[in-house]
């Protein structure tokens, strides 16, 4: 029983981020645009996060699972800002989206490792492995589920399931939703209904930035090695 | 017909790319003066510059450095080829770099095991292996796309991955696996030089450059002057018509794909029959040579044409990339440009359209001086009867006028479609 609990939790950490991932690339082909760049966003997001909780971790100014929800947000605000520029180039320029998703994934591990140069003078930035929670008060005790989802756990996996939730309540139960899916799938009817199809598209693939940087810090900061990036 | 002859030497289609690339290279400009802004006037230089005055050495001639930049174009060039012969048949090769490597397996394998051919033609049969591997591993695709319309992008991409630990795994299995260097073994066949290391001496060009570049023009003729050719782009544009019009839309979704593997796999045999030492290194990694594909194919528009520039283009960047690395800069800075170059030529729709927009008000501000006749004139091109009727126009103008708004509305139509 215990070993098999042991699997499930190393499943759940590689499972979490692929989800989340999966979420935002969800978001954005639904509205209509193919987000091809999920991986550089990534990157990015798992980039500025790492930094920011790297420096935290030095300074001593914040730290415990507070630090972490900072750097889960600061990497979703990268992942939104970096993921714009493909919206830009998608829905207002014509781009072919192929190409700058392309063009966004070469972009990323390189301005990436090149920062990460400049700043820290390596290439991969230390990251001490704080943020494994051993056993969740009350819930471990749980029998069968308590080892499998409360034991060695971490808060994205729960924030990870949680978006899971939301996302599915969004898009089946909400306008918003609703419009988004209908952007995608049939604009000239979203666009006669007086719905703009740009805004919807637009937030579609922000949602999908978003997601997608999260994704990248939650893969990052609790990959084995505990140093990440490259 | 004449009209016809003149667009095909129109510059139109390439300029966006070339503003793109304007762009990207004043943004690597910028990021190195960012970066250090003390060497920044010998970093440019340098870049700009090293490639063509050799790297390695500032003593060396000129023709090596040149020597050098075809050697790393090889891989550039064939990779993009099968990118981008896929694109324009409507297919994603997203798994060129699986390709490369079975190819590269396969000629290592075949170079180091034949030894009952004389030396001096194993490489050919070498590099027909390795072009054979590709050609099989990316028909896995295109036969699961034909007959089950299972999306190329997401059965490339997997058996990029089959592909690497196959061969990982292999190297072990059939003894070709130097332990000590965690990498296959040296291989001492390759191809010849054709007199091309007299030409650009102490460099690392190999003949693999100039069977490239043929298998590039024929490529281009394949693809713009055979009745096989048209099919494949038909179907690329539009796989319903096409059947509707009698073309064997599967067989051709097929053979886009089998040769797209062929050129990638060629690329593997190519750069490891090099003779300059290359070997597999056993690690979980992906080439990148078939990500650096696609960007070449992307920045070629997708012509085997555009292709052989494309790659001169990013080989001439990687060596200027070497080259500022001694100055203590990062090498990313290369991929940095590349980045900003595809996310630029991207828009090439919005640059072609604002040309558009400019080609028109040019022609119309012209066709309103003269009567309704040329008016008609300006706006029906092919019609023979209409450019005869249009025979007191300035006809040099007016004839790339019109070519150019033909020109840039098909381009556009291309893109809708593709």
């Amino acid at each position: 029983m215990v070993r098999i609990a042991d699997v499930f939790q190393s499943v759940l950490t590689y499972a979490i981020p692929l989800m989340v991932v999966a979420l935002a690339g969800m978001f954005s082909e639904r509205s209509g645009v193919i987000n091809i760049s999920l991986e550089g966003t990534m990157i990015m997001g798992a980039f500025t996060g790492i930094l920011f909780i790297h420096t935290m971790q030095r300074t001593d100014l914040m730290s415990g699972h507070l630090l972490l929800l900072t750097g889960l947000l600061i990497s979703m605000v990268t992942g939104i800002l970096y993921s714009s520029l493909h919206a830009i180039a998608a829905i207002n320029m014509f781009a072919d989206q192929t190409i700058s998703g392309t063009a966004l994934n070469i972009f990323a591990p390189a301005f990436a490792v090149f920062v990460a140069r400049s700043i820290i003078g390596v290439q991969q930035i230390p990251l001490g492995n704080v943020f494994r929670i051993a056993k969740v008060p009350v819930l471990a005790e749980i029998p069968i589920l308590g080892p499998l989802f409360f034991e060695n756990a971490y808060l994205t996996t729960y924030i990870g399931i949680a978006i899971l939730i939301i996302s599915q309540i969004v898009l089946s139960k909400t306008r918003f939703g609703l419009r988004l899916k209908s952007a995608g799938e049939y604009p000239q009817a979203t666009d006669a209904a007086g719905v703009s199809v740009v805004k919807m598209r637009y937030a579609g693939v922000l949602i999908s930035g978003a997601l997608a940087g999260l994704g990248g810090l939650i893969l990052s900061c609790r990959s084995p090695p505990n140093s990440v990036l490259m | 017909m004449n009209n016809l002859k003149r667009k095909r030497f129109s510059l139109t289609p390439a300029l966006p790319s070339l503003i793109s690339i304007l762009i990207g290279l004043l943004a690597g400009i910028i990021v190195i003066v960012i970066a250090d802004s003390s060497k920044a006037l010998l970093a440019v230089r340098n870049l700009l510059l090293g490639p063509l005055y050799g790297i390695y050495n500032p003593n060396q001639s000129s023709l090596t450095g040149i020597g050098n930049m075809l050697f790393f174009m090889i891989p550039l060039l064939m990779t993009g080829l099968s990118v981008g012969f896929a694109f324009k048949t409507g297919l994603f090769n997203i798994g060129a770099s699986g390709q490369f490597m079975a190819g590269s397996y396969v000629a290592i394998l075949l170079a180091r095991k034949l030894t009952g051919i004389p030396n001096s033609w194993r490489w050919l049969v070498a590099l027909a292996g390795a072009a054979l591997a590709g050609m099989l591993l990316a028909s896995i695709a295109g036969i699961l796309k034909a007959f089950r319309n299972v999306n190329e992008v997401i059965t490339s991409i997997m058996l990029n991955y089959t592909s690497m630990y196959l061969v990982n795994h292999l190297i072990r299995a059939t003894g070709l696996y130097d332990p000590l260097k965690n990498r296959t073994l040296p291989v001492q066949t390759e191809i010849p030089k054709f007199g091309l290391d007299k030409l650009f001496p102490k460099s690392f060009v190999s003949g693999g450059i100039l069977i490239a570049i043929v298998i590039a023009i024929i490529c281009y003729v394949l693809l713009y002057k055979t009745t096989f050719g048209f099919e494949l782009r038909a179907v690329g544009l539009n796989r319903h018509a096409s059947r509707y019009a009698g073309i064997n839309e599967k067989r051709s979704i097929i053979m886009s794909m089998a040769l797209a593997g062929l050129f990638a796999g060629m690329a593997g045999g190519m750069i490891h029959l090099a003779g300059v030492g290359r070997a597999i290194q056993v690690r979980d990694v992906l080439p990148p040579e078939g990500f650096d594909g696609i960007a070449v194919a992307l920045l070629g528009l997708n012509h085997p044409l555009g292709i052989i520039f494309a790659s001169l283009f990013m080989a001439y960047l990687k060596v200027g990339g070497q080259t500022i690395q001694t100055l203590g800069f990062a090498p990313e800075i290369i991929n940095m440009m590349i980045g900003i170059i595809l996310y630029v030529s991207a828009m090439a729709v919005l640059i072609r359209k604002l040309l558009s927009i400019r080609a028109k008000k040019q022609s119309e501000t012209k066709a309103l001086g003269n009567s309704d006749g040329e008016l008609y004139a300006v706006h029906d091109p092919p019609d023979p009867g209409a450019t005869a009727a249009a025979e007191k126009l300035p006809p040099e103008s007016e004839d790339s006028t019109n070519m150019a708004i033909s020109a840039v509305q098909e381009e556009i139509e291309e893109d809708k479609h593709g």
